[in-house]
């Protein structure tokens, strides 16, 4: 945490860190105690994250799109004769939008053979989902642990969560592609010790 | 959280990044900074073109950012790798307002409305959100005008006082939250990505929380009915 925050505006890694929630608690009270009172760098983190929500990032080019998209064309103009087409179809100028209504579905965490109390968060498999980001948040709505996997499961350290003050909610995001994420829905976290296998018999996904 | 540490893993460093800082020769450096800028380039532009909302200046920031990230063999991408806290995209977008805000003020001089460089006279900001939390804790507002009761002035000026108080009394993270949804004016939604609550219900349960705890504050302080 970088000194001297109450006579300057905030570094840049500790705004940014502030907005990740990767910050630890001190530091989060610390940055907190200066954007209260600090109209600049409030302004600034409320434009940062609205340029982060807004953004919408290209799909990355295929090598073999040029290619295929030329062969495709010929094979149209051969099928089809082009005037009868032109006369049926409205000219198609955008992509087919990708629809994704697939949610990560939560399963009963499950107890590990861990003396120390650890557990196995686990949830469904979103199509085109390369990355997972799992929150725990407290009643309050304050998140309390969070983490991104590859995986549809991920250990949860006894030691995160401090029993006395719960319940927890939690929740998981599907990230399905840059900054574009599907949210399972918030559910209560029981580590009461449920063992019923929903989606025990996947693997998870590299 | 039972111990003062992260709440998240560390981000993994992205693979354009790393390859840029590690080229070890002019050839591959240039590779690598157009590999770099043919993912980023759009999350730069878009950061530039929100930032001044006039496209030339924002062209001419985005050229500016390039320049600055380049400069002193990558000084600024170093900086980030050494420190490592935050996700790659977030970090970039800060600075990239930053810059596009310094290049705009060294062309074009601080834009009409723009508050200094100073420090802002932090009792403003106080005393503006405690004006506006009489009517949230139900108080009397009477924030700038005198009734030309001096007895009535009098009380209404310490009960603004005891407001002030006791908002400095909350935790910074309340604080925060009441300046967002009052000063500010944000969203719950809005607030709820800020500071990483679960759902615009629990920032509104939380603001509804802190409320009550101001009253209480208040109430201890001796201001217990709305007529001063």
């Amino acid at each position: 945490m970088s000194s001297g925050m109450e006579d300057r505006h905030l570094p840049a890694s500790d705004l940014a860190a502030y907005l990740d929630h990767t910050l630890s608690a001190s530091e989060s009270v610390a940055v907190e105690q200066h954007l209260a009172w600090c109209d600049e760098c409030r302004a600034e983190l409320r434009e940062v994250g609205a340029a982060l929500r807004t953004y919408r990032p290209a799909r990355r080019r295929l090598a073999w799109i040029g290619p295929a998209v030329a062969a495709a064309a010929v094979i149209l103009l051969v099928a089809y004769p082009l005037s009868q087409r032109a006369i049926e179809e409205e000219p198609a100028h955008r992509d087919v939008p990708v629809v994704i209504d697939q949610r990560p579905d939560l399963a009963d965490p499950v107890p590990l053979p861990d003396p120390a109390g650890a557990h196995l968060l686990r949830w469904s498999r979103v199509e085109r989902a390369d990355r997972y980001r799992v929150s725990i948040f407290s009643e309050a709505g304050s998140v309390v642990w969070r983490t991104e996997t590859p995986d549809t499961s991920v250990a949860l350290p006894s030691s995160s969560l401090d029993e006395t003050i719960g319940p927890y909610l939690w929740r998981v995001d599907a990230r399905i592609g840059i900054d574009r994420w599907v949210e399972s829905r918030l559910e209560p976290l029981d580590l009461s010790g449920a063992t019923d296998s929903q989606f025990g018999e996947e693997e998870p996904t590299p | 959280m039972t111990e003062d540490r992260p709440r998240s893993a560390a981000h993994s460093l992205p693979p354009e990044l790393s390859a840029l800082l590690a080229a070890s020769d002019g050839t591959a450096e240039r590779a690598a900074w157009d590999d770099f800028l043919q993912v980023y380039h759009r999350l730069i532009l878009h950061t530039a073109l929100r930032t001044t909302r006039d496209h030339d200046a924002a062209m001419d920031g985005y050229t500016y950012v390039l320049e600055k990230l380049r400069e002193d063999d990558f000084r600024r991408l170093r900086a980030f790798v050494a420190e490592g806290r935050a996700k790659f995209t977030t970090w970039l977008v800060v600075i990239t307002r930053r810059l596009v805000l310094d290049h705009r003020r060294s062309r074009y001089g601080r834009q009409r409305g723009e508050r200094s460089e100073a420090i802002r006279d932090q009792l403003t900001a106080r005393r503006r959100l405690a004006d506006l939390m009489s009517d949230a804790v139900d108080m009397d507002a009477a924030p700038d005008t005198v009734s030309g009761d001096p007895g009535l002035d009098l009380r209404l000026a310490e009960r603004r006082a005891a407001l002030a108080g006791a908002l400095s009394e909350l935790q910074p993270a309340d604080q925060l939250l009441l300046n967002l949804r009052f000063v500010d004016e944000a969203t719950g939604r809005e607030i709820a990505d800020l500071l990483g609550m679960a759902t615009p219900f629990h920032v509104y349960r939380r603001i509804n929380s802190v409320l009550a705890r101001l009253r209480d504050l208040l109430v201890s302080k001796g201001i217990d009915d709305a007529e001063p």
